[in-house]
């Protein structure tokens, strides 16, 4: 019996352990699979993977793509992985994104001439609270009504969207230019760049305070313990006298919040307006992330630098030799199957040796 | 006569999905790449349907896809237990990427190609109905043995395992049956619908389906149902985007969503979920 329990321990171990060479080979293999597709019709392989690291790696410049990626995309991925704590599925982080920005814009485009931190801070929690009240209200409707969050957050998505949509060629048009876009925000809304100089925002010093303070929370409190046990069993909190509701809603809305603030963050930082195809499928990829961190804050972090190199590698090679885009959804997806195949088979090996 | 026609065209790809879907979901397996699925059997369909100048040939190498997509998904869950929500993903994202990245490396004269259908298209409505009501009553009356043994997987597989079903044999028959549904769904809208191709031809039907199944609770009446509803309620836009009534298109697209979130939000929906579901079963890890 205590053989079978180290087993199971060891098991235990090996999938929650954090794995840097099995990302590496399955992004690799990943990698390997798109290059033979693009062999397949023709392209030199050798020039598309020097292209890849280029694009990724090549200079100051494009080094900083990858960061004004990680900025955006790990924020939503830690609003998404706080939810999955509990057990709660946000598929919705697209439509959260897109309704964070929004809140931001209504403040800066209706109080243009608000001062510099008072309007920024109002964005940002009107961002906050666009972003939160979707996820929480389902999750109302989950504990009240036993409604299912899959469902209510995936159709959320395509009522944002569309009523974004709506908004930017109605109402919020740009009538100066009258492309499919809101009016330009003023100065006193746009964040500062890092360096003063290049397109790295201070977005990306937001997110290493995000990441930081939900690790330190996560390490160093029972918050971690609760969330994970509210998530497995809400009642087994309730029993033991924990608030359970209040801690399980406040969750919610904070993954919500946190996406909206990136996407108030893409807005003020780098796009300045807001358009429909803000930042497209970060909500999806942030889910992936928060599948593959095993819900863990700082494994987070990891995976987002990982997908901000796929992202912007396959632009690189999709813009240098005129390819689709959509080769990055192939890398995504044959990434993350490779990956689990390689986690899990490492697993294996290590349990029979034992 | 046109109206019943236009529901049909958006009843029955929905229908099938959400039946691949439940099939999949009542053997325990959570498919959530079904909008990349769709995307990619759209594309296959409508290419080689155009290619050999035939809807036949097109739906052979959609099926043969749609097979081997399916093995892949099940050796992955079934063999080497990955998570369930992962290999979905990543098969959609995959199957999503690869439709598209084909499309836009097909030749631009070959994109603006049409189908011809050789059959009347009233004619191919009505066939594919009566596949479908003959697939809901074949595989889901109460004395089918398929219907049963879902039953049985779904709701104690251990039971099942300790007398003597091969569960894995009935996992792999659901899971291919399902998928090549979900991609014969797929089909239906480019080659015998739409007759053409987009980027946008899906446009989260695939999602849709999978709500279906969630808010019908697993239960294929009710999928029917909702499937229908679904389709009364995306004509319903149309007809009022077509009227003199003066509302923005896409607050009119918004109305099927918001339909489905409401009937989902006051309905609830996390009963009768099959036991079994997203849950990896290993005889000997269970044993113990």
């Amino acid at each position: 019996m205590r053989i079978l329990n180290r087993i199971e321990l060891i098991q235990k171990i090996n999938k929650n352990k954090f794995d840097f060479y099995a990302q590496l080979y399955s992004l690799l293999f990943a990698i390997i699979l798109i290059f033979f597709i693009l062999f397949l019709s023709g392209l030199n392989i050798v020039d598309a993977v020097i292209s890849f690291f280029y694009f990724s790696f090549g200079s100051w410049f494009l080094f900083n793509e990858n960061l004004i990626i990680i900025g955006i995309l790990g924020i939503s991925s830690i609003g998404i992985t706080l939810a999955k704590k509990c057990n709660f599925w946000n598929i919705g982080g697209e439509g959260q994104i897109l309704l964070g920005a929004l809140g931001g814009v209504l403040v800066a485009l209706f109080w243009p001439e608000t001062a510099y931190l008072f309007g920024n801070f109002t964005a940002i929690v009107l961002s906050l609270l666009f972003g939160g009240l979707i996820p929480l209200i389902i999750a109302i409707l989950k504990v009240k009504r036993g409604a299912d969050e899959v469902v209510l957050t995936l159709l959320s998505n395509f009522i944002i969207i569309l009523l974004i949509a709506f908004l930017v060629s109605g109402p919020l048009q740009d009538q100066a230019t009258k492309w499919i876009q809101s009016p330009t925000i003023s100065s006193n809304f746009t964040l500062p760049k890092i360096f003063g100089f290049g397109r790295l925002g201070i977005s990306i010093v937001i997110y290493c305070i995000i990441l930081i303070f939900f690790f330190l929370i996560e390490k160093f409190t029972l918050l971690n313990s609760s969330l994970l046990v509210l998530g497995d069993n809400i009642n087994s909190l309730r029993i033991i006298g924990y608030k359970t509701l209040p801690l399980f809603y406040i969750t919610i809305f904070l993954s919500g919040a946190l996406c909206g603030l990136s996407g108030w963050l893409e807005v003020s930082n780098y796009q300045y307006r807001l358009i429909e195809n803000l930042v497209p499928s970060y909500g999806y990829y942030a889910i992936l992330i928060a599948v593959l961190a095993n819900s863990k804050i700082l494994n987070t972090a990891f995976y987002t630098i990982i997908c901000a190199i796929i992202l912007n590698g396959i632009d690189g090679v999709s813009r240098e030799f005129d390819l689709p885009i959509f080769m990055n959804y192939i890398v995504f997806g044959a990434t993350f199957i490779f990956y689990s195949i390689i986690f899990k088979l490492k697993g294996k090996k290590i349990i029979i040796k034992k | 006569m046109e109206i019943i026609e236009i529901i049909a065209i958006i009843f029955i790809p929905v229908a099938y999905a959400s039946i691949g879907e439940l099939i999949c979901e009542r053997s325990g397996i959570l498919n959530l790449g079904i909008e990349g699925n769709m995307i990619l059997a759209a594309f296959i369909g409508w290419f080689f349907s155009t290619q050999y100048n035939s809807i036949f040939i097109g739906l052979i190498f959609v099926l043969i896809i749609g097979i081997l997509t399916a093995f892949i998904f099940w050796l992955l869950i079934e063999f080497l237990e990955l998570q369930q929500h992962i290999v979905g993903l990543g098969i959609g994202f995959f199957c999503n990427g690869l439709a598209l990245t084909l499309f836009r490396l097909t030749p631009s004269s070959l994109k603006e190609s049409q189908i011809n259908l050789i059959i009347n298209k009233d004619f191919l409505i009505l066939f594919t109905g009566i596949i479908l009501l003959v697939i809901c009553i074949i595989l889901f009356n109460k004395k089918s043995r398929f219907n049963n043994m879902l039953s049985l997987i779904s709701d104690d597989i251990r039971s099942a395992d300790l007398i003597g079903i091969d569960f894995k044999k009935q996992r792999l028959f659901a899971v291919l049956l399902g998928i090549s549904l979900i991609f014969i769904s797929g089909y239906l809208v480019s080659c015998l619908f739409m007759q053409s191709f987009t980027m946008g031809i899906i446009s989260g039907k695939g999602w849709i389906a999978l709500c279906i199944v969630i808010l019908s609770r697993w239960n294929i009446r009710y999928i029917l149902i909702a499937s229908l509803f679904w389709a009364i309620l995306e004509i319903g836009q149309f007809y009022i985007q077509s009227s003199e009534i003066n509302i923005p298109y896409q607050l009119l697209l918004m109305l099927p969503y918001l339909g489905c979130f409401i009937v989902v939000a006051i309905g609830g929906s996390g009963k009768n979920i099959p036991k079994m579901l997203t849950k990896i079963y290993n005889r000997q890890e269970d044993a113990s």
